[in-house]
């Protein structure tokens, strides 16, 4: 660092994307707070504004450029220009999911488009962070607001409990993630992860100071990830939170921890790469085997789909620790694409909750054809997607991550993995039998939610299905992303 | 020929509308698009039999090595034109069988998908397209069987078999991957241009079975073969489908192609000739033992799989021969055999053999067809399938390794399918008339006309094979092969060991037909333990295995308690930093300097046992004061060490502590010793294991040089450019500003946060 | 010192981790207060101990006087850590007390509705 860099005004404009947000986060604060609508009218298409115009500027200030600012504190690049806006726009498909289960139950207030606007915030710095405690203050700012999301639901026992038990486990992983910046900090003097990147690259004696701080950052990551064994979190607040904050927990914060993961451990650690592709082998292991089994005994879906997760998340951790561009391109294709099919999923449970009535039993999905043609074919789409069958995205996604493993030299990993894709098989596909070939119990809900939900939902759920049969644009994204 | 391979789907999408303006006669007017296609396929003939494979090429993909290119050889024009031909005369066919039934358009639709799935599998040349329709099949053909899904047995089986296929074909996803690495590519004629890429590659045996899992499981290999049987629940124009020309062919499709690449090794041979072999066996054993009609047919399907398997894993070239001829002969029998199952079920309204009798006169149009499918099933002469068999005993005699194996099963296989086909013809058809639940009377032409021309298909070839020999399956045992082979086909083949195995298994089979209500008594009284250790039980043991397991981690991992979480966390961490010091040789703790001053110290003991106190004390004002004694005790330490802005900091935040402690505290329960001492101690060992790493990760750190921190130079700007004298806060206000603003944010939201919750509280207590 | 600070460190992890596995509710939140001490603590002893050499200039001057004074970075860190940990710690307080409402239990081990 030179004095001119030290004290050069900082470009604002190419930080834009965050302050706009943080200027239209403020805005609908004040703007709910003088609007008299009970139904948070204004707060919401604002909201929703605001999540529209932060993509858009993002891709125009940040797309095909690689520049840092604020003294080497926030950097625009490619990859974080796909992560911040898929998690964007998994934020928008959110809030136009949320918003008729959130009014039923009281709980569409103004604090919870604030929080989940400044969630959204955090995102967004841990993804374009340059710096160690900047990126500190995005995850912590994103971890903040999921707290308080998930027990908004003051009625719950259950999600207060699951807020508790996030918080605590939380509170305990953030530590780690600091007292391993620490170490990074003690050893090389900087908190700059270009700096670190050097000093990684020249380790000598003080190389084992260098790998605690390491094996500290990993389980810090390793938790927001929700990777086995620091998985336990999840399916109790997937289960707990009210369904639109899983829905975001479960889609764009996983997008942001791809984000922490390339720029913590992939970018600034990357001349250590031999040591933690070790640890996240060892992760990425008992994600795909340890946690999967355990949705085949689930009756809920929301818990089903949390113990799934570990699955996908074993296979998102293989395609970071293949470490090559096609690696971390295929991670970041597998991260946006199962977001946005699990967004749908949970779409799908939104629209059959109704007032007083939470469809998150697998046997609410029992007859579903015969009631909703149009949103069991949605929901087959998205298990079979979620599967890894052809015609949907999520087999593209799959081959991505198994290719680039395999190319990495991890046959057996690659091999493992298919594995814990077959029972996979068991448990998505049971759902698909359940809603076409089963009889309902009673009458069964019937798909409820405002026409704009509706066709919001659908597309989604088509998306799932024109990906899988054109993904070329997107890979040819992900992939140019990390071309050297 | 995209446009041939996709018609499928764009046809999918319309049939429903298109059957429903139409009524009565789809049927009729639907088989217009796989005829058309046949008669396409059958435009390659010439061409390929001449110049050999022609690729295809529609780049879909580029940038993910998909691509929609196409291999046309003997091999691949042999399936799609059966494909095609038989599919026409299955939709004709499904018109009559389901004439009435509700969810007709959607069965055409689904249907069309099928076929236009399992075209592009045996047409693609990509490994990855390949793989596209391979999973296609698997589920389109789920959707097919589950299609009587008022029946609970009929869901569960369609399920089951979708399972085992879609588990089989991740397997072989993980497998192609591998074999298009190991080439460096990922187009068919490429990776098999090269004879020994993949046989020399050390990734061999894991992509062979990988390969072979997919395989197997796809075309009902033992053990994975239990799911075909039950698969007949499908409607039966999908049954004769499936079991004919697609589904269940795929998997062979898939060991046909990979032969010149994979296959000539020993593994190859043994794994292939004895699974196979097994599976014939265990496919006719079972049929023998069979009353449905349509489960008869199933089992014999499973036999005539594990042949060809067996054959193509013996891999001389009279057993490439004998495969493909084998596979022709079976798909015209097979699914006239199926059509006529279902005419018969259809009209009588049941499935049992033993409740039929006598439709001879009723039905003679049934009973002819039936006889000349059946005899070709039986591999009587005339008929092609009499060529095949002869082959196959040719091939068995000669395999190598494996001859005395395979020739000694394949005859007994060969006489108890004899057995069955002559059941299955005769049966019913003979004897006095029995009473059905439905007045039997001859079946309607859609439903006549597929077997009918099929049959004498059968024995067209057989009288003349040289039409087969030149038309079709010598480019296709080419293909196979890896290289062109003459192949000539005809009935006489003199007086050798074939044909005696061919004379022995025909009597056998004569006899065991003559006495097969004893047989089957032997099996009902002798053999009932079949299903008690079949192959059905494992996959149900194996899943309630998997549910075991599940429970088990509920219990272990999962049980809900936030302290086997957090003990998981801790002690996670703590392996995994100490398998990292302990994996270095060079890693030291030094004990740092030791020069130290008593009141130093005495500061550190008093945080040291202020923690200890607070952590045992049973009353919360102590908690409280002890908390406050650790507070400042640290808030001591960061000024005696140069940090006094730290130490104010330190100071104002504890006293904050302290205050919303004693606020909030009192209004929380009182502590509670709830645990056992069992559980403390436990506990105390966790937290020592935490403890100690830290403490020893410290020493570490101490005994490392460190680089000099570039803070150096930020404290020589901090006056000279910021002109501020305290670094510390110009740094937080100035060169870190940005980094401070986050902070408030965090503080911000924690403030909304806590709002968020007491504002509820509030309306709680208002309502 | 460095040697006694590491002792120190380890107690403070030591009794917060032990203080957070005790089923009663109100002893998790002397544990996550222990814990943020410990924080601090650690990123202090890591980054060097200097004894009596605080990071400011004195007037007249345009470096900390003596060679070696005390690295301000960490400082500044730590600074930023105290604040967000008090935050932090207010939140978990109101986020317990709420927990504690609406179960209407206070033994960590009744609090497992959530699992299945």
């Amino acid at each position: 660092m030179t004095t001119a860099d030290a004290f050069e005004t900082p470009d604002l404009m190419l930080a834009l994307p965050e302050i706009w947000l943080l200027a239209m986060a403020c805005l609908v604060l004040v703007v709910d707070l003088f609007s008299k609508d009970r139904d948070h009218t204004p707060a919401f298409w604002l909201t929703q504004f605001a999540l529209v115009s932060t993509a858009v500027i993002t891709i125009n200030l940040q797309w095909g450029v690689d520049a840092t600012t604020f003294s080497g504190t926030y950097v625009a690049d490619d990859f974080g220009t796909i992560l911040k806006v898929a998690a964007l726009g998994l934020g928008f498909l959110g809030f136009a999911y949320s918003r008729d289960y959130m009014r039923d139950r009281g709980l569409l207030t103004g604090e919870f488009y604030m929080l989940s606007l400044f969630a959204m915030l955090g995102m967004l710095v841990t993804i374009s962070a340059h710096n160690l405690l900047t990126l500190y203050l995005g995850v912590e700012l994103m971890s903040l607001c999921f707290y308080a999301l998930v027990a908004m639901d003051r009625d719950s026992p259950r999600a207060s409990e699951a807020a508790m038990k996030y918080f605590v486990l939380g509170a305990l992983a953030s530590g780690m993630l600091l007292y391993g910046m620490s170490m990074l900090y003690g050893t090389t003097g900087s908190l700059d992860l270009a700096t670190i990147r050097e000093a990684a690259a020249t380790l000598e004696d003080n190389r084992i100071l260098f790998l605690f701080g390491l094996v500290f950052m990993v389980v810090g990551v390793a938790f927001k990830f929700g990777a086995v064994p620091f998985h336990m979190w999840v399916p109790d607040v997937y289960h707990g939170a009210p369904t639109p904050v899983t829905l975001m927990i479960a889609t764009a914060s996983k997008v942001a921890a791809v984000g922490l993961f390339l720029r913590l451990i992939g970018e600034g650690l990357e001349p250590l790469i031999a040591d933690w592709q070790q640890m996240i082998v060892i992760l990425a292991v008992l994600s795909l085997l340890v946690g999967n089994t355990v949705a085949l005994v689930q009756t809920n879906i929301k818990r089903m789909l949390a113990y799934s997760t570990f699955n996908h998340m074993g296979f998102i951790l293989m395609g970071l620790l293949a470490g090559a561009p096609g690696g971390y391109g295929a991670a970041v294709f597998y991260a946006v694409t199962y977001a946005m099919t699990v967004a749908a999923a949970f779409g799908v449970v939104l629209l059959l909750s109704q007032k007083n009535f939470e469809a998150d039993q697998l046997t609410d999905f029992k007859g579903l054809n015969e009631r909703s043609p149009l949103y069991a074919f949605i929901m087959l789409l998205l298990m079979i997607s979620l599967t890894g069958i052809p015609g949907t995205v999520g087999f593209y996604a799959k081959w991505l991550v198994l290719k680039a493993t395999v190319e990495a030299g991890f046959v057996w990993l690659a091999v493992l993995a298919v594995a814990g894709a077959v029972v996979g098989a068991f448990y998505y596909l049971r759902i698909v039998r359940l809603m076409y070939f089963d009889k309902p119990e009673g009458a069964g809900p019937q798909p409820s939610g405002s026409g704009g939900f509706r066709a919001v939902l659908t597309l989604n759920g088509l998306a799932v299905l024109a990906l899988g049969i054109f993904p070329g644009a997107l890979v040819a994204i992900c992939m140019a992303a990390f071309a050297p | 020929m995209l446009i041939a391979v996709l018609s499928g789907f764009i046809l999918a999408a319309a049939s429903p509308w298109l059957a429903r303006s139409v009524g009565d006669r789809a049927g009729w007017l639907l088989a217009a698009l796989p005829a058309a296609l046949f008669v396409y396929f059958l435009g390659f003939l010439p061409t390929v039999n001449e110049s050999g494979a022609q690729v295809i090429h529609y780049p879909w993909i580029p940038d993910l090595d998909v691509n929609f290119s196409f291999l046309v050889d003997g091999l691949s024009l042999l399936f799609a034109l059966l494909i095609s031909g038989i599919g026409t005369f299955i939709i004709i066919y499904a018109g009559g069988y389901l004439h009435g039934h509700p969810h007709l358009p959607r069965f055409y639709a689904i249907m069309f998908a099928f076929m236009a799935s399992m075209l592009g599998l045996v047409l693609s040349n990509n490994l990855i397209t390949l793989f596209v329709f391979w999973e296609l099949t698997s589920v389109t053909s789920y959707l097919l069987m589950g299609f009587n899904h008022e029946d609970k047995n009929a869901r569960w089986c369609a399920l089951q078999g979708l399972l085992v296929t879609v588990a089989g074909g991740l397997a072989l996803m993980a497998g192609l991957i591998m074999i298009g690495v190991a080439a460096g590519s990922f187009e068919l004629h490429e990776i098999l241009a090269d004879d020994d890429v993949l046989r020399e590659h050390p990734w061999y045996v894991g992509m062979l079975i990988l390969v072979l899992i997919g395989s197997f499981a796809k075309s009902a290999q033992v053990p994975l073969h239990f799911w075909l049987p039950n698969a007949m629940v499908a409607p039966t124009p999908v049954s004769a489908f499936l079991h004919s020309a697609t589904m269940v062919k795929a998997g062979v499709y898939l060991l046909a192609r990979f032969n010149p690449g994979l296959g000539g090794t020993d593994a190859w041979l043994y794994t292939l000739g004895i699974v196979g072999a097994l599976t014939m066996f265990t496919g006719s054993f079972m049929a023998l033992r069979s009353t449905g009609i349509k489960a008869v047919l199933a089992y014999t399907t499973v036999m005539a799989l594990g042949t060809l398997v067996m054959l193509i894993g013996i891999g001389t070239e009279g057993a490439i021969i004998a495969a493909m001829a084998f596979l022709l002969a079976h798909a015209l029998y097979k699914a006239s055999l199926f059509m006529l199952a279902g005419a018969l079920d259809h009209e009588t309204g049941t499935k049992d053999i033993l409740k039929m009798g006598g439709l001879r006169q009723l039905m003679p149009i049934t009973f002819l067809a039936s006889c000349v499918a059946a005899l070709s099933l039986a591999g009587l002469p005339p008929l092609f399938g009499f060529i095949a068999k002869e082959l196959m005993f040719e091939a068995t005699v000669g395999a190598p390794g494996l001859a005395f194996f395979t020739t000694v099963l394949a005859v007994v296989s060969a006489m108890m399918v004899a057995g069955m086909a002559a059941v299955f013809a005769i049966r019913p058809f003979t004897g006095k008339l029995k009473e059905t639940p439905k007045k039997p009377h001859e079946a309607p032409p859609s439903m006549l006309a597929g077997p009918v021309v099929l049959a004498t298909l059968g024995l067209l070839f057989g009288l003349m094979g040289f039409i087969p020999a030149s038309g079709i399956v010598q480019s296709a045992v080419g293909a196979v092969y890896g290289s062109p082979i003459e192949v000539e086909l005809y009935l006489w083949h003199g007086i050798n060991l074939p044909l005696m195995l061919s004379i022995l298994a025909i009597a056998g089979g004569v006899a065991l037909f003559l006495r097969w209500e004893q047989v089957l008594d032997f099996y009902r009284e002798r053999l009932g333990f079949i299903d008690r250790f079949g192959a059905e039980r494992g996959y149900e043991k194996w899943y309630d295995g998997v549910v075991w397991l599940a429970e088990w981690q509920t219990r272990v991992l999962q049980s809900g308690y936030l302290r086997t979480y957090l003990t998981i966390t801790v002690l996670t961490t703590v392996v995994l930093t100490g398998w990292t010091f302990f994996g270095h040789t060079n890693s030291a703790v030094t004990l740092g300097s030791m020069d130290m001053h008593f009141y130093e110290v005495a500061i550190a003991g008093v945080v040291v046992v202020g923690a200890i106190a607070a952590s045992v004390t049973s009353s919360r004002i102590g908690a409280a004061a002890t908390l406050g004694m650790v507070g400042f005790g640290v808030a001591m330490i960061y000024v005696l060490f140069s940090a006094p802005d730290l130490g104010i900091t330190q100071i104002m935040i504890e006293t904050l502590t302290v205050i919303l402690l004693v606020l909030v505290l009192f209004r929380l329960p009182g502590f509670l010793n709830l645990s056992k001492p069992a559980d403390r101690v436990r506990d105390a060992a966790v937290a020592f294991s935490l403890g100690t790493l830290m403490t020893v990760l410290i020493l570490a750190v101490n005994g490392v040089t460190v680089t000099d921190p570039i803070s150096l130079q930020l404290a020589e700007w901090s006056y000279t450019e910021a002109q501020g004298r305290n670094i510390v806060n110009v740094i937080l206000v100035d060169f870190r500003a940005l980094d401070t603003l986050g902070e408030l944010f965090v503080i911000g939201l924690a403030a909304v946060g806590v709002y968020a919750m007491i504002r509820l509280r509030a309306e709680d207590k208002q309502r | 010192m460095g040697s006694v600070m590491a002792v120190v460190v380890g107690a403070l992890f030591a009794a917060s981790v032990y203080m957070m596995l005790r089923r009663s509710i109100v002893k998790l939140v002397i544990g996550l207060i222990l814990l943020s001490n410990a924080a601090n603590l650690l990123i202090f002893t890591v980054s060097g101990l200097t004894r009596g050499a605080p990071p400011l200039i004195p007037e007249g001057m345009t470096v900390p006087p003596g060679g070696a004074w005390a690295d301000p970075l960490p400082q500044a860190l730590i600074l930023t850590a105290i604040v967000i940990g008090f935050g932090v710690l207010a939140f978990a307080v109101v986020l317990i007390h709420r927990a504690y409402e609406v179960v209407g239990e206070d033994d960590m081990d009744q609090m497992r509705s959530t699992d299945s």
